[in-house]
């Protein structure tokens, strides 16, 4: 027997569970559970430090990538948005998602691994030397909801605003999800940011915390939120 | 001289207190020093952490020996006026020994390599493995221990590869003039999307850069993140290949055809 894993949330413990997309599952060891998991036909297995599990989880979390862990997020717009000068604009973008699976044990609940489903690419911002790798994904501007991939991407609420006295147009937009607050219910995954666009050159962007609607519930931090550094990221070199 | 005047019953009781007060105050320095890393080990380099290090307990050394030196009765004036004429004929002495010194703090305060990087400096490249005070020391790719004196590395060109965070890779590849260009190019580019560590931004390249005798020579460029950078560099151009091949593409080898039309007047 297998749980079917066809939906973001907590499943009751069992050996096997399966998408599509990936399966995993526990098999017991002599004195510990040992984890196995397989992708593409890839197969892997670790032992665990835990010798029972009462439940697991499986979230939609920030768009980490274990073998290049960047925290910048580069949104580069299919079309590219003209702000008309001191004015707003709501809507919504895609972002990628990476997938979470969290062990809940009778002390603690514990992040065991991460999946990505959705393409992998990244991008630079800026030049070089002072610039920024970030992780990079192309999403049009939707005026209305819409219902994101599932294990894949998740829905960005956005609000910009241009408080400039000329014209702008939009291209890209690039955010520090080390802040992001992703919330989601068996299907959705949301974050919401804010944009503050001053001129061609300088433009805040920060993740704030989404319009909470019942049945939504907020993913677990991987990344653990940084004291004493601010959530805004500082766009100086275009956008 | 008259030891057995010097070294009455108190006089060995009080150094050995002093040394055994030193022993354990080195101990405690040292756990705090294991401490103060433990605590900004996210907060602080490891490079900084460990200059930090050694200022700690060289600081610790010199005060305590001071402190001795002021407790049974040096004067510290006069060992200062000794202390600085020393100075000066040492100075004299080992000027380049100063020079890696001075070179050594501006390796510190100016920071064109970090610990963990991979560099070049002069012909030499490897891993940076140590700043010391006289001294850096490099770990060839080969895996040998490479001394540079700090005043060589301080004056050299310093090639750092790995201070940009995206480097430039570029291949130069030959078609044969009968295969179709179009189709070569678009096989690369797709290879180069699908790609993770080939960036996005800025947009990789692939153009005809040479109409060769026998081939078309083409350029492929793009960049990847400077982690990434060798083993894409490495794996990607094998991939090209095989892809190429796998499309019917070939990739042409230099021929030359020689006609000779009269073989009688060879002999």
């Amino acid at each position: 027997m297998a749980t079917l894993i066809d939906k973001y949330g907590t499943f009751p413990f069992d050996w096997k569970f399966f998408n599509e997309l990936f399966s995993f599952g526990f098999k017991q060891g002599l004195n510990s559970l040992i984890y196995f998991k397989e992708i593409s036909n890839l197969v892997q297995s670790s032992f665990l430090s835990v010798n029972e599990i009462e439940s697991i989880t499986i979230q939609p979390s920030e768009p980490l990538v274990s073998d290049l862990p960047k925290t910048l997020l580069f949104l580069e717009l299919k079309e590219p948005i003209s702000l008309l000068p001191e004015s707003g604009l709501f809507g919504y973008f895609e972002f990628p998602i990476s997938i979470s699976l969290v062990i809940h044990t009778n002390k603690k609940s514990i992040p065991l691994d991460l999946f990505n489903f959705s393409s992998i690419k990244f991008a630079l911002y800026g030049n070089p030397h002072n610039g920024n790798v970030c992780r990079f994904w192309k999403t049009n501007f939707y005026h209305n909801h819409f219902t994101p991939s599932l294990f894949k991407t998740g829905l960005l609420e956005i609000e910009i605003q241009n408080t400039s006295n000329s014209l702008l147009k939009l291209n890209k937009l690039i955010l520090d999800f080390s802040y992001i607050q992703i919330f989601y219910n068996e299907t959705i995954a949301k974050a919401r940011a804010k944009v503050k666009i001053q001129s061609e050159s300088y433009c805040e962007t920060e993740f704030i915390t989404p319009t909470l609607t019942q049945g939504f519930q907020q993913s677990l931090d991987l990344i653990p939120t940084k004291i004493l550094s601010s959530s805004k990221f500082i766009m100086l070199n275009g956008i | 001289m008259n030891f057995s005047k010097f070294f009455t019953p108190d006089k060995i009781i009080e150094v050995s207190t002093l040394v055994i007060i030193f022993v354990l105050s080195l101990i405690v320095i040292n756990i705090l020093v294991k401490k103060i890393r433990y605590i900004l080990r996210d907060k602080v380099s490891y490079q900084t952490l460990s200059i930090l290090n050694k200022f700690i307990v060289w600081g610790f050394i010199i005060a305590y020996v001071v402190g001795v030196l002021i407790y049974f009765g040096v004067k510290i004036t006069g060992l200062l006026a000794v202390g600085g004429f020393l100075s000066i004929i040492i100075g004299l002495a080992t000027q380049k020994v100063v020079g890696n010194v001075i070179a050594g703090l501006f390796l510190i305060i100016e920071r064109p390599i970090k610990l963990g990087q991979s560099v070049r400096i002069d012909n030499i490249s490897g891993f940076v493995e140590e700043i010391r005070f006289l001294s850096t020391i490099i770990r060839s790719f080969e895996g040998e221990f490479i001394r540079i004196p700090n005043e060589q590395v301080y004056t050299s060109v310093i090639i750092n590869l790995m201070e940009n965070v995206a480097r430039r890779i570029d291949y130069l590849i030959d078609i044969k003039y009968s295969d179709n260009f179009d189709k070569a190019q678009e096989i690369i580019s797709n290879l180069l999307d699908s790609e993770p560590f080939v960036l996005a931004v800025p947009q990789p390249e692939v153009f005809a850069e040479e109409f060769a005798s026998s081939s078309v020579r083409v350029r492929i460029r793009f960049w990847s993140p400077t982690e990434k950078w060798y083993s894409t560099k490495n794996t990607l151009l094998q991939q090209i290949r095989n892809e190429l091949e796998r499309n019917g593409i070939q990739i042409p080898f230099p021929q030359m055809e020689v006609k000779i039309h009269n073989l009688k007047e060879l002999h």
